[in-house]
């Protein structure tokens, strides 16, 4: 009697046991299963730009995604076998049945677990990835359903991404000599290079060889915002700028007055304040101008040059005389125009 | 064409602040001296009763050129002109962007005033008026350099601080000390008008009295 | 603070508001804006003893720095100015021992400033102990800071109101400086040597007081 109440209790306490460890295997389940299904979700998200060339690639990321998607269906199959207790109702020793089913489970798991793993080690990172900076660490907001800003930025990057790549494309295609043979397949072959995601160095490297090219025009370089550059200019005695990079495409232009500080009160860079004085609100207009003309998506580097040749022409913004009217006013302005081929001074109004 | 033509003068507002008597060239003062080994616990005690006790005392770390005025090549004829006028230049060691001070300090008035009262100008200048000065007939009295602590408590400025010689080629931090004590000053700027604050500075001094004596100490009396 | 110019305007007349009128109605021609007043005076001190070399200590005020005292000291070989909070006249006093104004010398330029552009042009009337004296024209260009890049550009436009009395060479005082930048002691420096030329009356002195101002 004794031991027939015996035997089933041993037998309830090693069920009882099991179920303990299970589910202590378990609960890190679901987080491995996130884990996993985030950084599958990064590769499919990221840019289709670095997997458009490797065809194979394309191939691993649908079997691996389709392996996630059985593995996710299976954690659901067992968790609702835990909570629902096994199908086999009609068969009378129920909870030797339970961790029967349970640990077929958890093996069925840990094998596509593995499987994922593998074919997750297969796929390759993209080569140049987009440098976020902070706004990266959106990716980690546990709950992105709510809001799904890291998803809508990785979207509009990508967009704005294809909209650089097309204009570059286009851009050479426009500009190729359509009556010459070699043009097209020339220019096709030179790697098209994306302008507004481009390394530190390459950009550190330009600038530090424009600040060689003048002597009395002085460049400091500094990353306020994470990747993008900032450069921040002094002209002489004349004028003293702002110019905001966006990878190697300059975004934005301001001059201001030699004695006017290019730092806010908190001592940062300040982009946006324009000078106090009209002739330089006016040569901000104009740089802007001018930085829109020489900006050429396929000779991104030659364009910061010759804006910054431009810019260094403004060192006798003062001195020169209007070369159609000779005078130095006109409006009470100097000459604030600058010719972007022969770098000539003309007023405003004077303009060719 | 009418303009008119009545900015106000810099001269005349300051004429009216003069007549009303709201200019604030009068200066209660008390001053004292510790031991450099109790300056702990006058710090502690100073930090107790004045403003934000809960930060640590502001530092400075100045240097004083006095400057004495007079017609040098004249016959010592008793007078003004014989005694001079004492202009002391302050410069912030440590804050090398400040103005420099041209300070300005009368002889102590007589009467019977809670602490000892003086007609004293501070005057923000550019920092080539020790040039301007030697120029205008001054020639240099003494220098000295004064390191230490700045509280304050409502008006009244305290300060305690050390005195320090200064020599030619003496290195900024390898400083000769002058005496094994330090300053306490208590002193606040006021207007003629206006003799209140003195009654305050003569309490803040009585609560140091076990540690410091505060007293009004006029210079004459001390012999050359 | 931009490059100054200081230039001093023949009044043939000798009538002072005549003059200034004609300037007003010139520079009003280039959409000038007028926006306000300004006055700069100037009171010397002499030294008062007889041994030694005399020295002239000059305290100006400038309107456009209402809180600042010049204390320009001259000693016949060199010029220092200091520029002090202006409770420095209050020190004067204590100098007198050494220093005395002569309240007779106490001069000043006063009159209507204008905006056209990046430029700021003052028109003012010289008097000196209240009979006038001469027009003082002040020239600022807001946004160059030396003398040597911008000094033809603001001939030019000096020229384009005052005509030929602005001589084609730099002002003497700013043609030992060209390479400097200019700062509000330069301009004070400048009336304080414009002064002094109308002073010793080389230049035309007026009989004619300015009492009523229109």
């Amino acid at each position: 009697m004794c031991e027939e109440k015996g035997k089933p209790s041993i037998q309830y306490t090693r069920c009882r046991y099991e179920e303990r460890r299970a589910k202590a295997a378990f609960k890190c389940v679901p987080v491995l299963v996130f884990t996993v299904a985030r950084n599958v979700l990064k590769f499919s998200r990221a840019p289709s730009r670095m997997a458009a060339p490797e065809g194979s690639s394309v191939e691993v990321l649908t079997v691996s995604l389709n392996t996630l998607r059985s593995l996710r269906s299976t954690v659901t199959q067992f968790l609702k076998t835990l909570a629902e207790g096994p199908k086999y109702e009609n068969n009378q020793d129920g909870e030797g049945d339970l961790l029967e089913v349970t640990t077929k489970a958890m093996g069925e798991i840990r094998n596509k677990l593995r499987e994922l793993e593998t074919q997750m080690a297969g796929l390759t990172p993209s080569s140049v990835p987009v440098n976020l900076g902070n706004t990266g660490l959106l990716s980690l907001d546990p709950s992105p359903d709510k809001l799904p800003q890291y998803y809508q930025l990785l979207d509009c990057y990508t967009y704005m991404e294809k909209v650089h790549s097309y204009s570059t494309t286009l851009h050479s295609v426009l500009s190729a000599n359509n009556l010459k043979r070699s043009a097209l397949s020339a220019k096709r072959r030179r790697p098209i290079q994306l302008n507004h995601n481009v390394p530190q160095q390459q950009v550190d490297m330009l600038i530090q060889g424009i600040n060689q090219m003048f002597q009395d025009m002085n460049l400091t370089l500094s990353r306020p915002f994470g990747n993008n550059a900032v450069v921040q200019v002094a002209l002489g005695r004349v004028l003293k700028a702002v110019v905001t990079f966006k990878g190697i495409l300059i975004e934005w232009v301001v001059v201001r007055a030699h004695n006017e500080s290019l730092l806010d009160e908190d001592g940062k860079v300040d982009l946006y304040t324009p000078s106090q004085y009209k002739v330089f609100q006016k040569v901000t207009d104009n740089a802007n101008a001018a930085m829109l003309n020489f900006c050429s998506p396929g000779f991104s580097d030659l364009s910061v040059r010759s804006f910054f040749t431009w810019l260094h022409s403004f060192v006798s913004l003062f001195t020169d005389v209007c070369k159609k009217c000779n005078y130095h006013l006109h409006n009470h302005m100097p000459p604030t125009w600058r010719e972007f081929r022969t770098l000539d001074p003309f007023h405003e109004e004077c303009k060719p | 064409m009418a303009m008119p033509v009545n900015v106000p003068h810099v001269g005349e507002n300051l004429e009216a602040a003069m007549k009303s008597q709201i200019v604030p060239d009068q200066e209660f003062l008390l001053q004292g001296s510790v031991l450099d080994t109790s300056l702990g616990v006058v710090i502690d005690r100073l930090r107790g009763l004045c403003d934000n006790a809960d930060i640590l005392p502001e530092t400075f770390h100045d240097h004083e050129v006095v400057f004495v005025l007079k017609d040098f090549s004249a016959m010592s004829t008793p007078g003004p002109a014989s005694q001079g006028v004492m202009l002391r230049v302050r410069r912030a060691m440590d804050y090398p962007d400040l103005p420099y001070q041209l300070r300005y300090v009368g002889y102590p008035e007589l009467g019977n005033y809670p602490a000892l009262l003086r007609n004293c100008l501070d005057i923000p200048v550019s920092n080539n008026v020790c040039e301007f000065l030697t120029e205008l007939g001054a020639k240099l009295d003494h220098e000295f350099i004064a390191k230490g602590f700045i509280m304050k408590k409502g008006r009244i400025k305290v300060t305690v601080f050390k005195m320090y010689k200064m020599g030619i080629g003496m290195a900024k931090d390898n400083l000769e000390q002058m005496t094994m004590s330090h300053m306490v000053e208590l002193s606040v700027l006021t207007t003629k008008t206006d003799m209140s604050v003195a009654e305050d500075l003569r309490a803040l001094a009585d609560q140091l009295k076990p540690l410091v004596q505060l007293e009004r100490i006029d210079y004459r009396r001390l012999g050359p | 603070m931009g490059v100054t110019v200081l230039q001093i305007f023949p009044d043939s007349s000798r009538s002072g508001c005549l003059e200034t009128e004609k300037l007003h109605k010139r520079i009003m021609h280039l959409d000038a804006v007028q926006c306000g007043m300004f006055t700069v005076d100037c009171d010397t001190c002499y030294t008062v003893t007889q041994t030694g070399n005399n020295r002239k200590l000059h305290i100006v005020h400038n309107s456009e720095t209402p809180t600042t005292t010049y204390a320009i000291l001259d000693t016949g070989t060199k010029q220092i100015t200091l520029s002090a909070d202006y409770l420095f006249d209050l020190l004067l006093p204590r100098l007198d021992f050494m220093y005395q104004s002569k309240k007779n010398l106490k001069i000043e330029s006063k009159g209507a400033k204008y905006e056209i552009g990046d430029f700021v042009v003052k028109i003012g009337t010289v008097t000196m102990s209240g009979h006038y004296k001469a027009i003082l024209v002040e020239v600022e260009y807001l946004p160059c800071h030396t003398p040597a890049l911008c000094w033809s550009l603001m001939r030019e436009f000096m020229q384009s109101f005052m005509g030929s009395c602005v001589k084609p060479t730099l002002p003497s005082y700013l043609q030992n400086r060209l390479h400097d930048i200019h700062t509000p002691q330069d301009t004070v420096q400048q009336y304080v040597e414009k002064f002094n030329e109308i002073r010793e009356g080389t230049t035309f002195a007026g009989t004619q007081t300015t009492g009523s101002g229109s």
